[in-house]
């Protein structure tokens, strides 16, 4: 972070906690005069000195407690990845809490009974495990564990998206935990943070000399004769337990660890053990300072959970944050040597895959389950199931193979073997229009929320490209901007759904990406979408050759970076658009497809484009097929199915490739 | 109660006559339904759908009326399996607004019907009312659906009388969703309606959605200090039991002067079924709760 903006340290901090202090006198004094304080407190008498006793004050002792916490698990996160956007949320934890506490809600409630925090706890600690075994041999390398993290939390979004497309009438109190909510019944919440929040705070004392050192560089701090390992891994044990005691208290609360950090720093504290004192203190005024807003603005409108608001307020934060970081140094990609067994002829793998796509597309078609059980269909019936089933199985052919398409084009671009999609931003920007729909159209009909989402697409892609013409481009910064937008769209989708409103199975079928709602005429434009845009990806071929080589290289090779960068973008988010308007926001097909067709020995650029896109295509008609036929009558989004399949695969390459 | 309710539920009326061949086949005979109110309705009305959404949700919500073993499931009813659909040949498909979304492709399958009950104007037990007219005489079912209406009505009529004997505290009524937040049930619910027929009085006056209900914290259910809880679903979470006992819900006087009243869960989005049975169950657990 480059110190040009220097706020006066005390100054910002003093002003905020005052603004804080004061909004609380204000709501408890409105609730007990101050004289029956000290009586309300020790028994309090009618439900006003209750809500005052049980409601208000423990809700004060929570955000502070709770916001300290974040504060000092962030800072403690962005020491150890020397990443300044890690946050408590970046490693999965939340997400993993989230998904235990709903598959217990669901499948076990008697375990509820040991108390939900333990739960959430495990279901954190599992996930955030999961993070480490994918980049474990990377002696924890920052970026590797921020990808990570990213993947496991979409992973069991996509699961807890099955759970609760299957259980939607039991899922709301998950819903509800999943936003945020501050609101206390009484003291029992603050006495489970507080004695955790200080044996962390020791824990995080005695690591300050090493992680001091673990600032400097990777040989420095070698040379000082510390196992990084030990070290790293005890910092991110407390950061973690931190961050779950606080999602397990009071559900997920996003950005404060990001911003108090960051606060801390631009107010000017530049050594670690000055940060380290000062964050949590900073994490536990913003976080007071937002309750008691969410609070005043609940007085004049229904209260948005603090949660929810936080995120809300942090993605600007952080996309303001984004083109004043100091260029973040990614490892340049070692070349793939042990997972490319150089066939013969891979040539002979892509004829073989184009000639399994028109067979599997004829059993797609034809074989399924049905009233009669499972079967092939014949004359009439099947005159009577095509018209069903041939529009779903052309969509999810097309949106396979511009989502592989896209991949590639990503992944090539960024020289990033672990880019997608699904970072890429779109998806959520498209996944966002439709979500404002539903706020302004209570029941849209197909053409709108098509146009809808492709409004969000194009937005979203503006605004990338807004942001990414500073930096020419720069395939980090346009992943972290995409990872923030991803960030919005979950808060936002989750207060939705917290709402209750039935019409959000609506919402919740669109994010779990389903075949469903194609019609033959949307299937068909899909199709000629895809034809037409990946007959014009071939004359890109030089660009994907060179971009990958890094910026110096390719400027020597007379490239025009900026441009290529911007055309590369500009089709890979038409793409995505596209096919998200067919499969949802996630699928990991764009991941998959282009991985699996190098390692099939399709190294040249169009080659690997043309093997991916294939492979893509049967992925994504697999899935299809999969979701329709393996709960009938019920059906499973291909999206997510896909999903399913795609997030263990990143994870599985992510530990091959960093070995 | 229980005899009347059953008597209302079971009400049969068989097909009448037709003597017309022509007409008998316009009359619709093998219908689906995609949602749990029109499908409790149709049962009420001793019609068996061929197919239902969510038979596994219908049963878990709605004892009464049961759900005969043969009827087939379809899926989801905003998803429903269009092929299954298909080949169930169907000659009327019901939905109601919520599932407008899936309406393209049913009307494809064959005729939809859409039949609007919860809506952003409310009154939803009238709009179930009407539907069970509609549905009734569209399906040629005679007088069985005035007399599901009449018998309701009377119903909510005779409960009336009835709590005249109550106290006549104003109610919470709401569902908790955890320790601190519940579901509370307002103006243009179903259940709203119920008690304004039966001339009890809600203490929730704050907004609701088009559903009737909104959810909020424990808290607010403090502002009249002088109202009865009614717990939709009883104090546990539905697949929980997280035993509800914080501080602040100990402290609400309806707590402490033990005027709290569980009932069985009961859907907020049914029909005339559904209304007259949560009308039962609140005018018995309200007499019994105000005179002990």
């Amino acid at each position: 972070m480059t110190p040009s903006l220097r706020l006066p340290a005390w100054w910002t901090m003093l002003a905020m906690g005052l603004v804080a202090v004061m909004l609380s006198l204000h709501l408890l004094l409105g609730e007990v005069p101050l004289s029956q304080w000290a009586s309300a407190v020790a028994s309090p008498q009618g439900v006003q000195q209750a809500i005052f006793a049980y409601g208000t004050l423990p809700r004060i002792a929570v955000s502070i407690g709770a916001g300290a916490a974040l504060g000092l698990a962030g800072v403690v996160f962005q020491q150890v990845l020397r990443n300044p956007l890690a946050e408590p949320t970046t490693l999965g934890t939340s997400a993993g809490a989230q998904l235990a506490l709903a598959a217990a809600t669901l499948y076990a409630p008697s375990v509820l009974d040991l108390g939900r925090e333990w739960i959430a706890l495990a279901g954190a600690a599992a996930a955030t495990a999961l993070v480490f075994a994918a980049s474990w041999r990377n002696t924890v390398s920052p970026l590797t564990l921020l990808m990570a993290g990213l993947i496991v939390s979409l992973f069991c979004g996509a699961f807890g998206g099955v759970l609760s497309l299957l259980h939607r009438d039991r899922l709301e109190s998950v819903f509800i935990w999943s936003t945020g909510s501050l609101v206390q019944d009484d003291w029992s919440e603050v006495a489970y943070l507080l004695p955790r929040l200080v044996v962390a705070m020791v824990a995080a004392g005695l690591l300050v000399r090493p992680l001091s050192v673990l600032g400097l560089e990777d040989v420095g701090a070698r040379s000082l004769g510390l196992s990084l390992r030990s070290v790293r891994l005890l910092a991110l044990g407390v950061a973690v337990s931190l961050s779950a005691f606080v999602v397990s208290a009071v559900g997920v609360i996003g950005f404060i660890g990001l911003a108090a950090p960051a606060l801390t720093r631009l107010s000017g504290m530049r050594r670690f053990r000055d940060q380290l004192l000062w964050s949590p203190v900073m994490g536990a005024t913003l976080l007071w300072l937002a309750d008691q807003l969410v609070q005043l603005l609940g007085t004049v409108m229904p209260e948005v959970p603090t949660g929810t608001a936080t995120a809300l307020l942090g993605a600007p934060l952080l996309l303001w944050m984004l083109p004043r970081l100091k260029e973040a140094s990614v490892p340049p990609q070692a070349p793939e040597r042990e997972d490319t067994h150089r066939s013969a002829n891979p040539w002979h793998l892509l004829v073989g895959a184009v000639l399994l796509l028109p067979l599997l597309t004829w059993l797609a078609l034809d074989f399924g389950e049905s009233l009669h059980g499972w079967h092939w269909a014949t004359g009439q019936e099947l005159a009577r199931l095509l018209p069903w089933r041939w529009p779903r199985v052309l969509a999810a052919l097309a949106a396979g193979g511009m989502l592989a398409a896209a991949g590639n084009l990503m992944q090539r671009l960024s020289g990033n073997a672990l880019a997608s999609p699904e970072v890429l931003g779109i998806s959520s920007g498209a996944s966002l229009g439709f979500i404002l729909l539903l706020f302004i159209v209570p029941f849209p009909d197909q053409p709108m929320q098509v146009i809808a989402a492709a409004g969000g697409a194009f937005v979203t892609l503006l605004t990338m490209l807004a942001l990414g013409r500073k930096s020419a481009f720069s395939p980090e910064r346009m992943l972290l901007a995409g990872i923030a937008l991803a960030t919005v769209f979950s808060a936002l989708a989750s207060l939705l759904m917290a709402s209750g409103d039935p019409r959000m199975r609506m919402l919740q079928s669109w994010m779990a990406g389903s075949t469903y709602q194609v019609t033959g005429q949307a299937a068909v434009i899909a199709a000629a979408i895809a034809i037409a845009i990946l007959a014009v990806v071939p004359l890109t071929g030089r660009w994907l050759a060179i971009l990958p080589l890094g910026e110096t290289a390719s400027r020597e090779l007379g490239l025009d970076i900026a441009w290529s960068r911007l055309a590369l973008l500009l089709l890979a988010s038409i793409l995505t658009a596209a096919a998200t308007l067919i499969v949802g926001p996630l699928s990991f097909v764009g991941l998959m497809a282009p991985h699996m067709a190098r390692m099939a020995g399709l190294q040249r650029p169009l080659s690997q484009l043309a093997g991916a896109v294939v492979l893509g295509a049967l992925i994504m008609l697999l899935a299809d097929w999969l979701g329709r036929n393996l709960l009938f009558p019920y059906q499973i989004p291909a999206g997510l199915l896909a999903a399913f399949i795609g997030a263990p695969y990143f994870l599985w390459l992510m530990r091959r490739q960093t070995a | 109660m229980a005899p009347l309710i059953s008597l209302v539920l079971t009400i049969n009326v068989p097909v009448l006559a037709d003597t017309q061949e022509s007409s008998t086949k316009r009359i619709p005979h093998r219908i689906a339904s995609m949602d749990w109110g029109l499908t409790e309705t149709l049962l009420a009305l001793g019609v068996v759908p061929v197919g239902v959404a969510d038979v596994a949700g219908y049963r878990r919500w709605f004892s009464q009326p049961a759900l005969p073993s043969g009827v087939v499931d379809v899926g989801f009813g905003d998803q429903p399996n269009l092929e299954l659909l298909t080949d169930l040949r169907p000659d009327l498909i019901l939905i109601t607004q919520q599932f407008a979304g899936a309406e393209p492709f049913l009307k494809r399958v064959t005729k939809t019907l859409t039949i609007e009950i919860n809506t952003a104007q409310g009154r939803p037990f009238e709009r179930a009312c009407q539907a069970t007219l509609q549905l009734s005489s569209l399906l040629r079912r005679g007088s069985a659906g005035a007399a599901l209406v009449a018998a309701a009505t009377a119903f909510m009529e005779a409960a009336r009388a009835k709590l005249r004997s109550y106290d006549q505290r104003p109610l919470y009524l709401f569902e908790f969703e955890d320790a601190r937040h519940v579901t509370v049930f307002g103006a243009k619910g179903l259940f709203q309606e119920v008690l304004d027929r039966l001339g009890l009085r809600n203490a929730w006056s704050g907004p609701t959605n088009d559903w009737g209900f909104v959810i909020t914290d424990l808290e607010h259910l403090a502002g009249n200090p002088e109202a009865r809880f009614v717990c939709v679903g009883g104090r546990s979470r539905p697949g929980g039991s997280i035993a509800i006992k914080g501080g602040l819900w100990r402290s609400l006087v309806p707590v402490q002067s033990g005027r709290v009243v569980d009932l069985p869960p009961i859907l907020f989005y049914g029909a005339v079924p559904t209304a007259t049975r949560f009308a039962t169950l609140l005018t018995d657990a309200l007499l019994k709760d105000s005179a002990g």
